[in-house]
């Protein structure tokens, strides 16, 4: 009896072992930062773009790290720093060309080499730099200048033609603003961080002021004052909210609480996800244009979209880029994250699946592709970019929130940039 | 020593000095506080001479005093020195100044009305600070806080003010909040003081034909005089480092006005991950809170 | 100077009542002293009488006007605590300045009544110390000289010497008496010390368990106690009780001994049966005295006094006797005596009611 039950045991585990083999035999944990999962509007998408990309590699298993959109740029480079960096990172704007100049990423030539070709070059040629791409491009996310239909309708103005320059854009806030008076007439980010000099730096722009970067003249010029004086006549008037997020103006236009928003392409995906509106509806109720020309003639716009990173202490490079190139090109995760979740625009220059080029042919995605797409301006990226946002931003809120004139907070400015 | 006490001597515990394994049992507390303590502020005072940007790859260089004489040219650093004197001594004398007021208010009142009120007095002081950054934060939003609700309902003004986006005003409404908060630790201080007062004292005071005012001022006061001294010395250097309250509600902004010292050494270390400046900064800071603390030690001892 | 006229005073604090029907006449000019084991409720009479404290039934007057809804800075007095009560942050010189600055005098008004005050209590050396720097004696006396400054019509001491040592003690009694001429007012004086009362008090109220038990001089207190409290209470060493039964028409069965009473004694003592006699030390005699009654007993203890000694004698399980004898008697613990009484002198005392006889 003894003997039958110890080869029994054997067996059992030699069972057990077996099993295991699988299991044991080649699993890669990628360590993925992200902000896409810390985020209710993006969070289910993102999840299920990764079950998909696991099931496809069975060896590879993902852990994903939610972490906050403003707190993210931070995060990465005191990571760098302390010799813990993840695999891969999801990141945007200031913040890609942060962690490239803190010498933490791994240069993706040789991966992606070929891909490139696959993709529209307006989308990774940014990210070309001299210590190589840095950045694979994830998604391209423009800003446009959405508007209410309903409410410029209810104001008296034309809803299929927003304002098409600034001065327009006065009038017609004012319309609004008499018509609604506890609405939002226009959303805007007036916070002190770098991505709020992004989102305004092409307002800054249709002014004609350059503050930093290449051919900059400095914030204490009359351009700046201009830009200034403008965005305190916008606190006065009671035309915007000051201090708030981005973030926070998106369920508020779900809610038809606001009449002009200056925000980037996802915010289709905001709106439906939380009214639950369709399409057709969709079109019915909001439209977006380029913004609205200033005194020199033109409006501008930025890419807001976001990167993907590698980092050069990752010990499973190939895992690494694996997913990478899963999450920028494959197309069912285009349709299913990018597209649908997002609302924003894949690099790819061509689709082979019907469904995703169909689903690219919007009026919202048209208008982007048109109009507002070749309007994107380049901005000074950097690290003096977020040390500059500080000084710059903080005149902003300064000219939005005080009497002080006008000529003294530009002085200020200057003076911080000259530090 | 008497005859008898040599004999003794080698039975018992020297007299004279004391025993040093006892006095050896400190070490190991006094390594963990050098190393949690010590190496911190070592490290902070080594990094401030030095030039030291966690962006780029290079290491860190020596400069002297550069960083200083920058700080001292720093329009913002002075306006953030301005703005945590300001939070810093406005929260702790109208706190204190209320937290007595309140603790003799409610001196003789007792039974089940008077404990209700004290419950509530003290309650804020149960609130963790961060909750009472978000309470505060909410209640002061421009649209659908509750402020301006009640202050429209009543009719005090007719549009929302925005408390925390207002260069003017937003300083004003951290500190209210950080009152609200401080009062509850100096009644307590305040009160405890008063019951310790002897009853023929008080008496006294009352055959003596004092008043309320004139007991208030000759009487009390003087025994509420040291409680309150300490009790304000150890708030100025806690809200010294007040950090949570000011970056929930506004992050320093609107512009720099609520930009308080600890803000900006943030701001410098975390935002533009410049360690070196923010580095002389905190040695600035260090200065600032060891002078305060000396001040008042001489005043305490004055007073005894 | 006032008079005080308490009358009918009960206090209750919550159920408990402390003070039963107090009923008691304050003359003019005064020194009396309220005297009793604690609590007997003296102090809170004293309190009564300041109006710290809101008298439960009963009425009080100061020179005929009734006071019991008169606050206490509205009475004329002044008072001294036990624990003097002086405000530690002042100065001995702001101590005592302070009730007269109250009331609003000029600085040169205070400083005289000040320095004069200081002067007659030995202080001018220490006005300008704070009462931590003083000691028991001096303190003592600062609360003095704070009282003393407001000329008030009643001072009112609540065991103001308790807490000196014995010969500080005796020397601030006549420190006390002397102000009180000085200043003539009347004065209530409480302690729990028998001497102190019966040297210091013009009249004395004995108190026990909240009532007063009697009130009168020091030698109607000695010679006639109404009561077996007041003649116990009384007089130092302590009056001496033996239970007796009547025996015959002329005679007191106790048990040691039969003693011999007077027709005058016995017609006191009625029918009653049982009864108590309270016998004086100054009354006995060690040895055979002639013609006196005898009772046997055992020596228990010897103190030694210096020029005279107490000898405590034992003659029963609850009966024990003083008698103070010559440091030179020679007496020893279980030695066996025989006590000569004064018949004429003892106090009677019903054995039931406790009431003399």
């Amino acid at each position: 009896m003894a003997r039958i039950r110890m080869s029994r045991r054997v067996l059992m585990l030699s069972a057990a072992v077996f099993a295991a083999l699988p299991a044991m035999a080649q699993d890669i944990t990628l360590t993925f930062a992200n902000w896409a999962t810390a985020e209710a509007t993006t969070r289910d998408g993102m999840e299920q773009v990764i079950a998909r990309f696991e099931e496809a590699n069975p060896g590879i298993r993902i852990d994903s790290q939610a972490i906050a959109f403003p707190e993210i740029g931070r995060q990465m480079v005191l990571r760098i720093r302390s010799g813990n960096p993840p695999d891969v990172a999801q990141i945007a704007g200031n913040d890609t060309f942060l962690l490239a100049a803190s010498g933490g990423l791994q240069a993706l030539d040789d991966y992606a080499g070929e891909t490139l070709a696959t993709l529209k070059p307006g989308s990774y040629a940014p990210f070309q730099t001299e210590k190589g791409l840095v950045a694979m491009p994830w998604n391209q996310a423009p800003a446009g200048f959405w508007f209410s239909r309903d409410i410029l309708k209810g104001a008296g103005l034309d809803p299929d033609n927003p304002p098409a320059t600034i001065e327009d854009l006065n009038a017609a806030m004012a319309k609004v603003k008499e018509a609604y008076p506890d609405i939002i007439v226009l959303g805007m980010d007036t916070t002190n961080r770098a991505f709020s000099l992004q989102s305004n730096w092409p307002w800054m722009r249709a002014f004609g002021a350059l503050p930093i970067g290449e051919g900059a003249t400095g914030a204490d010029t009359p351009e700046m004052k201009a830009y200034l004086g403008w965005m305190r006549m916008l606190a006065q008037e009671g035309y915007i909210d000051p201090g708030r997020k981005i973030g926070e103006f998106r369920p508020l236009i779900a809610q038809g609480q606001v009449a002009f928003l200056w925000d980037q392409v996802l915010v289709q995906g905001v709106i439906q996800n939380a009214s639950g509106i369709d399409d057709a509806t969709f079109n019915a109720q909001f439209g977006v244009a380029p913004m609205p020309a200033g005194a020199l003639g033109s409006g501008y716009s930025f890419e807001g979209g976001h990167q993907l990173v590698m980092f050069d202490k990752s010990a499973q490079k190939d895992a690494a880029w694996k997913f990478i190139n899963y999450l920028a090109t494959d197309e069912a995760a285009a349709k299913l994250y990018t597209v649908d979740t997002n609302r924003s625009i894949p690099p790819a220059a061509s689709f082979a699946d019907p469904e995703l080029a169909a689903s690219l042919d919007t009026p919202v995605i048209e208008a982007f592709s048109t109009s507002i797409i070749p309007t994107i301006t380049p901005e000074p990226f950097g690290p003096d970019f977020a040390t500059a946002a500080t000084a710059i931003m903080a005149g902003v809120q300064e000219a939005v929130t005080s009497d002080r004139p006008i000529d003294d907070i530009a002085a200020d400015i200057q003076s911080q940039l000259d530090r | 020593m008497r005859p008898g006490a040599a004999k003794k001597a080698h039975l018992s515990r020297p007299m004279r000095g004391r025993a040093p394994l006892l006095d050896g049992m400190v070490v190991p507390t006094l390594i963990v506080l050098a190393l949690i303590i010590g190496y911190p502020v070592v490290s902070t005072l080594m990094l401030s001479v030095q030039q030291y940007d966690l962006i780029n790859d290079a290491a860190p260089s020596y400069v002297g005093m550069r960083n200083f004489s920058d700080i001292a040219s720093d329009q913002i650093f002075w306006t953030a020195v301005k703005n945590t004197l300001i939070y810093t001594f406005g929260t702790v004398f109208v706190a204190a100044f209320l937290g007595a007021a309140m603790a003799l208010m409610l001196e003789n009142l007792n039974g089940p009305f008077g404990n209700a009120a004290r419950a509530i007095v003290v309650s804020p002081w149960a609130v963790p600070f961060v909750v009472v950054a978000f309470l505060f934060r909410f209640i002061y939003m421009q649209k659908g806080g509750v402020l301006n609700a009640v202050l429209m309902h009543l009719g005090i003004i007719e549009a929302p003010i925005p408390w925390l986006n207002d260069s003017d005003l937003a300083l004003p409404a951290i500190i209210v909040a950080n009152i609200w908060t401080t009062t509850p630790f100096f009644f307590l201080l305040v009160a405890s003081s008063l019951s310790g007062i002897p009853d023929a004292v008080l008496e006294s005071a009352r055959v003596d034909r004092a008043g309320t005012w004139a007991t208030l001022y000759h009487i009390k006061l003087p025994y509420m005089r040291n409680p309150l001294v300490i009790g304000s010395l150890l708030m100025i250097i806690a809200n010294f480092n007040d950090f949570a309250k000011v970056w929930v509600m506004t992050q320093g902004g609107p512009g720099f006005s609520t930009t308080t010292l600890v803000v900006y050494v943030y701001r410098m270390a975390f935002e533009n991950f410049r360690l070196g400046y923010a580095s002389a900064l905190g040695v600035i800071w260090l200065i600032l809170l060891l002078v305060t603390a000396a001040l008042y030690f001489r005043l305490l001892r004055g007073r005894d | 100077m006032a008079d005080i006229r308490v009358a009918g005073v009960e206090k209750d604090y919550g159920a408990l009542t402390v003070l039963h029907d107090c009923n008691l006449e304050i003359r003019d000019n005064e020194f009396i002293v309220l005297v009793g084991p604690s609590g007997s409720g003296k102090t809170t009479l004293l309190r009564l009488i300041a109006g710290l404290e809101p008298i439960s039934r009963g009425d009080m007057y100061f020179d005929e006007t009734r006071v019991n809804d008169l606050d206490v800075s509205d009475r004329d007095i002044a008072m001294v605590f036990q624990n003097y009560g002086l405000y530690p942050h002042m100065s001995v010189f702001e101590n005592m300045a302070f009730s007269l600055r109250r009331r609003g005098l000029d600085r040169q008004q205070i400083d005289a009544k000040v320095r004069n005050a200081a002067e007659l209590l030995n202080l001018s050396d220490y006005l300008q110390r704070r009462p931590k720097q003083l000691s028991g004696g001096q303190r003592q006396r600062v609360a003095l000289g704070r009282a003393m400054v407001r000329d008030p019509e009643v001072f009112l001491l609540d065991e103001p010497l308790s807490n000196l040592d014995a010969q500080l003690r005796v020397q601030m009694r006549h420190e006390i008496l002397r102000v009180h001429q000085r200043v003539k007012a009347t004065a209530v004086y409480v302690t729990h010390d028998q001497v102190e009362a019966m040297t210091m008090g013009d009249r004395i109220v004995v108190m026990h368990q909240g009532r007063i038990q009697q009130v009168g001089t020091p030698e109607e207190l000695y010679d006639q106690p109404c009561n077996r409290f007041v003649a116990s209470f009384i007089g130092t060493p302590a009056m001496g009780f033996v239970a007796a039964r009547r025996a015959g028409e002329g005679g007191l069965g106790t048990a040691t001994g039969e003693v011999a009473i007077s027709a005058a004694q016995a017609q006191r003592i009625g029918a009653r049966g049982n009864l108590t006699i309270g016998i004086r030390p100054e009354h006995i005699t060690l040895g055979e005295v002639a013609g006196q009654a005898q009772l046997s007993a055992t020596v228990e203890m010897v103190e030694m006094l210096g020029a005279e000694q107490y000898v405590h004698c034992r003659l029963g399980p609850d009966e024990m006797l003083t008698a103070r004898m010559p440091r030179t008697a020679g007496l020893r613990p279980d030695q066996k005596v025989t006590l000569s009484i004064d018949m004429d002198a003892v106090h009677l005392f019903d054995a039931e009611t406790e009431a003399a006889l």
